[in-house]
């Protein structure tokens, strides 16, 4: 299984199914994280967490933790 | 005819800038999302029209997820302005259609403002945006805010507002979307995915996209959030900023200002006894309000210079990237990187910084960000730092306030280790931002935030200072039987500062000029200097040398004890009240100033404890 936290910066995949639940999932798919949209990893902070992406022309930041549950085709 | 309109879109797409234009107001602008947190409302005055319009925190939907959105949402809802503005972020085009679609879906009568035409006109997209507004029913105005382009163009629109026709297309659209909403098997990620999906046969019938997209904010990322160098970077901006605005601009600017104000005191207390003023008030003049509200002054420059940094990182962009690589540090104590931003505003002012917590996602994270903010030494604390360092540590000036921030921070961290295992216990924080491009800040905004932070500062010297000043001269002029006294000991304020003085001998200050010093902080931070300055009756002399007369009440160690008080201890009223107002609870306010009094007490404690017996 392909997560999104497994890509590397300037890796691209498909986002297949997001397994998170409530708030969090609401606010990810209305902000354009959504099943078959193409997202990019951009970098890791410096401290290796968080994660930005780059979805829609836009850059977005959130935590591994969530990135873990976003499944990749 | 439209007499009301509100400004909304997502966070950081110009609304503030667009506002301003349109009223001629100069509402603060950064660049991070969620700088505007209440609503704020202007006219706009030109070419006969007259028009109402409320600027509103930004959204990126119109369900209510952290409190500035509510206040835009319940605002939409609820007073029904006559024209909604929908400002687009061109560059994120796909994510700022997501609330149009909202929006037009709620029956609202709509204009979109479509900013940052500039930027993506240099990369090369075309837009067909009368395809669009015809597909849409909306009439979709292009602008560039930044350069103040279509803005004319916008108010020709509103004051001539009419309803479009909308196409068949988008009118199934609007059915279908508004049969899901009633159809209890949609959960809102399928709406939403449904908006989408839509947007993006929009997108792909209307917009080509240019292939030159600027890889700047990338480049400059490359070495601001690298792995090695990222935050070293961030503890070398932060260092400079102070280094620059205290010790260099401090070194200049103090000497010259000293010897002004000196002169200046001297010259005035010459003119009043030549036209035969009585000598107390003359006394009151010099003693009181010149010590007091000059030395408060004293500190202009460095403020003015650390305030122009301050404005400079808010306009750049950098604040989301410090937010991105210190979630790791802050997730530790119960927050997210988000808490950053009101914490740095807080560095200017806390009750700016307790109102930025309203971005915060959570409302455990927004109290507890609230709490800790008064940590972060704000402007008003500086002279406080300035001066004893000043006074005590000449050759090191900025590394004792650099140290007081860290002791600031100590104290967030602690405290954000302590209160998340006992009061905020079993709580899972998000951290979900927008990183912006950068932009090279505008020197209007950032000379006009310098200007309005300064206007502050100056306007509190000359009214809550001045009063002040006035009332401590008063109580130190007059016995507790209102006989004129030139003796301190005798006075009003010598009785009050006696009987407060042994809760502070712990603290290694007995003095009672220090305990009433203490008091009048509570009214502002700037009251602190101008009380000593007036106690130790520093313009006697004809000169300000204030310095002088606090190494003869304080020691090294003393003084180190007493910035350490000062640095954690309650903030003054008006972050108080912000807090109250914030927390929207008494217990919490309470809980928050004993809280940070307490922690003040124990560590300035410790500070003159543990130093006496490094000394001895």
């Amino acid at each position: 299984m392909n997560k999104l936290s497994d890509l590397k910066p300037g890796e691209k995949g498909i986002i297949k199914s997001i397994d998170l639940e409530g708030a969090i999932k609401i606010r990810m798919t209305q902000l354009g994280i959504t099943e078959g949209e193409t997202v990019r990893v951009e970098k890791y902070a410096p401290l290796g967490d968080p994660i930005e992406i780059s979805i829609r022309g836009y850059n977005l930041c959130f935590r591994k933790s969530e990135a873990e549950k976003i499944i990749l085709i | 005819m439209i007499r009301s309109a509100a400004l909304t879109g997502n966070p950081n797409c110009g609304k503030t800038t667009i506002f301003n234009a349109l009223t001629g107001s100069s509402q603060y602008v950064g660049n991070w999302p969620g700088v505007t947190v209440e609503k704020k409302t202007g006219k706009i005055k030109k070419k006969n029209t007259n028009i109402e319009v409320t600027d509103l925190p930004g959204i990126y939907s119109i369900n209510p997820y952290s409190m500035e959105e509510k206040i835009s949402e319940e605002f939409i809802r609820n007073e029904n302005p006559d024209v909604i503005i929908n400002v687009l972020d061109a560059t994120a085009i796909e994510r700022s259609f997501f609330l149009t679609l909202q929006l037009i879906e709620t029956g609202k009568p709509l204009i979109a403002a479509l900013n940052m035409m500039d930027v993506i006109e240099k990369e090369g997209t075309i837009i067909d945006l009368e395809g669009m507004t015809n597909e849409l029913g909306v009439s979709i105005v292009p602008i560039s805010a930044r350069i103040n382009k279509g803005i004319s163009e916008l108010i020709d629109n509103l004051s001539n507002f009419r309803v479009l026709e909308r196409s068949p297309g988008f009118d199934n659209y609007l059915q279908q979307i508004n049969a899901y909403k009633t159809n209890e098997d949609m959960s809102e990620e399928k709406i939403s995915s449904f908006r989408y999906a839509y947007i993006k046969k929009l997108i792909s019938k209307y917009v080509i996209l240019g292939e030159t997209r600027s890889d700047a904010t990338k480049k400059i990322d490359k070495v601001f959030t690298n792995k090695y160098v990222g935050i070293p970077i961030f503890l070398i901006i932060m260092w400079s900023i102070y280094y620059i605005s205290i010790n260099v601009v401090g070194d200049v600017s103090a000497d010259i200002f000293e010897s002004m104000l000196g002169s200046f005191s001297a010259g005035l207390g010459n003119l009043l006894v030549m036209i035969g003023a009585n000598e107390y008030i003359i006394s009151l003049i010099i003693d009181g309000v010149v010590s007091g509200v000059g030395a408060v002054l004293l500190f202009l420059p460095q403020i003015m210079v650390l305030f122009f940094f301050i404005s400079i990182l808010e306009d750049s962009g950098y604040m989301a990237r410090v937010s991105f690589i210190l979630d790791r540090i802050f997730r530790k104590i119960g927050l997210t990187g988000k808490s950053f931003i009101p914490m740095f505003v807080g560095s200017g002012c806390s009750v700016p910084g307790i109102m930025a917590a309203r971005t915060l996602d959570s409302e455990k994270e927004r109290k507890l960000t609230i709490i800790l903010t008064p940590f972060v030494s704000c402007g008003a604390k500086m002279p406080i730092y300035i001066m004893f360092a000043a006074a005590f540590f000449p050759n090191h000036t900025h590394w004792i306030i650099m140290t007081m921030y860290a002791i600031g921070g100590f104290a967030i961290i602690f405290s954000g280790l302590v209160l998340k295992k006992i009061v905020f216990k079993g709580h899972k924080e998000i951290f979900l931002l927008e990183l912006p491009d950068y932009r090279s800040p505008v020197i209007r905004n950032v000379l006009r935030q310098v200007f309005n932070r300064s206007k502050t500062f100056v306007t509190k010297a000359g009214t809550i200072i001045f009063a002040g000043s006035v009332l401590i001269w008063f109580l130190q002029s007059f016995t507790p039987s209102f006989k004129l006294t030139d003796l301190p000991g005798e006075s009003m304020l010598s009785s009050i500062g006696t009987f407060i003085a042994p809760v502070f001998r712990p603290l290694g200050f007995a003095d009672w000029k220090t305990s009433v010093a203490f008091l009048t902080g509570f009214v502002a931070k700037e009251m602190v200097v101008a009380t000593l300055a007036v106690l130790n009756d520093i313009s006697e002399t004809g000169g300000f040398e204030l310095l002088d007369s606090i190494r003869s009440t304080f020691t090294p160690l003393s003084a180190l004890s007493f910035m350490v008080f000062v640095a954690l201890a309650s903030p003054c009223i008006g972050a108080l009240a912000a807090a109250k107002r914030e927390l929207n609870s008494w217990k919490w306010m309470g809980f928050s100033v004993l809280y940070q009094t307490g922690l003040a007490y124990l560590m300035s404690m410790l500070v003159y404890n543990v130093g006496s017996l490094i000394i001895r």
